[in-house]
């Protein structure tokens, strides 16, 4: 019986892992070439309650960004966070753990309240650990998203303009 | 905010400081004046990121540059305290300085941007400033504002600071006269580069960020008007009389001064600047040369 409980719970777990939703978010950063600006921005973030640590690379201006477990995560915090220091985003990837999932154009995964519209993938079956690109305006450069801009609407027409909607693509090559 | 080799030590840049980030500043000034007496001025400045574009700035500044009030006898000092035999100034309050920038335009990309910001700045003196140039830090009351653009490209930056200041009259009653001192207004074109020598490449928040700065200074001023009981005064005489170096600071002016330092930035956080100042095209009234400044800040980050 005891047995059986820890195999119960052990099963939990790992359900529950699998289930995690982001591992990790890296988030590239423009405007800065100086320590003291990238320990603003690495401050700054490390203020969100879902946020256990940050690794700045100052040459690149880039951080990449631990999450705690069971605590919702809001990329567009993120962004504030590095446009309220005085900078911009450049791209912000998340490295996602998905359940099996068929992807196509227009797909639709939902997270809590969050919707992740897929845009500009190929049909395919995800499972495990994939990198997503955020979509969004303000979540990458103003010229990245003017690229995207067009795919948005399209979307747009599809699933209709919802609240809480995550515009995102795969990184190439998963 | 503020940002390694844009962290000019003397002019400001267009960028802005991180929202809810405090800083503090002390600024230190020195240099003998033309009898060899050493001439002082401190300030401190507080720093607050209200939001993402717009930064305050308080400040106050202390220095032995003036007098709490203009002697009663207006033509024996203005003839005399420029001489040797003059008693020294005391070291005094010299007043409050308020300043505010707002980021309007942003152009952000991979280790490089452009921006501009528009400031404006306030001044309460508490001293009798007696120049033809204002100066808001913190010599004279007055107003000012402009413009700033700074381009920042890797390990270097540039910027420009286009602006004025409008001086607000000093006066004094007397038992049996009241005088009036208007300093001159002023219009600036500050253009200020920076490069960041050390390190080529980071590997941690400790390292040591050494930067080279050359600022010039550039100011057009308008020449002191002074009333004697509202009677224009006119001190054309000084001239003549063995005290061309104060007709020279009453008179209109243009000059363009350098700035030079080297500045260290301490784990990410704290800055010591240490620069000179140097006559370029003419020269400034309000010190002598070279002045030597020095400069430490603090960036609190929450």
């Amino acid at each position: 019986m005891s047995r059986f409980f820890y195999v119960v719970v052990l099963l939990f777990f790992t359900q529950f892992k699998a289930n995690a939703q982001f591992v990790s978010v890296e988030v590239g950063i423009d405007g800065f070439t100086c320590s003291m600006c990238a320990m603003s921005v690495e401050k700054a973030i490390l203020q969100l309650s879902f946020v256990s640590e940050v690794k700045m690379n100052l040459n690149e201006g880039t951080a990449v960004i631990f999450l705690r477990e069971n605590k919702k995560v809001s990329i567009h915090e993120i962004a504030n966070k590095v446009y309220n220091s005085g900078f911009s985003v450049r791209y912000i990837y998340a490295n996602y753990n998905f359940p099996e999932i068929s992807l196509k154009d227009f797909a639709i995964f939902s997270i809590g309240e969050d919707e992740f519209h897929f845009i500009k993938v190929e049909e395919t079956i995800i499972k495990g650990l994939a990198t997503v690109i955020f979509l969004n305006k303000r979540l990458l450069s103003k010229k990245e998203y003017a690229s995207w801009a067009e795919w948005i609407k399209k979307d747009i027409q599809k699933n209709g303009k919802k609240e809480n909607v995550y515009y995102v693509t795969l990184l190439r090559g998963q | 905010m503020l940002f390694s080799q844009e962290l000019f030590p003397t002019t400001e840049s267009a960028s802005t400081m991180p929202k809810g980030v405090y800083g503090f500043r002390q600024i230190n000034e020195m240099y003998k004046d033309i009898n060899g007496r050493g001439r002082y001025y401190t300030g401190f400045r507080i720093m607050y990121g209200i939001s993402k574009r717009l930064t305050v700035m308080g400040m106050i500044g202390a220095s032995n540059h003036h007098l709490k009030r203009i002697p009663s006898d207006f033509t024996n000092y203005i003839l005399n305290h420029h001489k040797v035999n003059y008693p020294s100034f005391p070291f005094l309050t010299e007043g409050i300085h308020g300043y505010a920038k707002y980021r309007i335009i942003t152009i952000d990309s991979e280790q490089k941007h452009f921006r501009i910001a528009v400031y404006s700045e306030l001044t309460k003196s508490f001293v009798a400033h007696t120049e033809g140039e204002s100066n808001l830090m913190t010599d004279n009351s007055g107003y000012g504002g402009g413009l700033i653009f700074t381009k920042l490209y890797k390990r270097f930056a540039a910027s420009f600071t286009g602006g004025f200041i409008k001086s607000l009259p000093y006066e004094q009653q007397n038992e049996y006269n009241k005088i009036t001192f208007k300093s001159g207004d002023v219009f600036m074109y500050n253009v200020s580069f920076g490069y960041r020598i050390y390190p080529r490449s980071y590997n941690s928040y400790k390292d040591v960020n050494i930067n080279l700065y050359t600022e010039f200074i550039n100011r057009q001023y308008s020449a002191a008007k002074i009333y004697y009981d509202g009677v224009p005064y006119d001190y054309s005489f000084l001239q003549k009389s063995g005290a061309l170096y104060t007709y020279n600071g009453f008179v209109a002016n243009h000059y363009t001064e350098l700035r030079t330092s080297v500045q260290f930035i301490f784990n990410s956080t704290s800055r010591l600047d240490i620069g000179i100042a140097l006559p370029v095209i003419g020269r400034s009234y309000l010190h002598d040369y070279p002045m030597i400044f020095i400069t430490v800040q603090k960036y609190i980050f929450n």
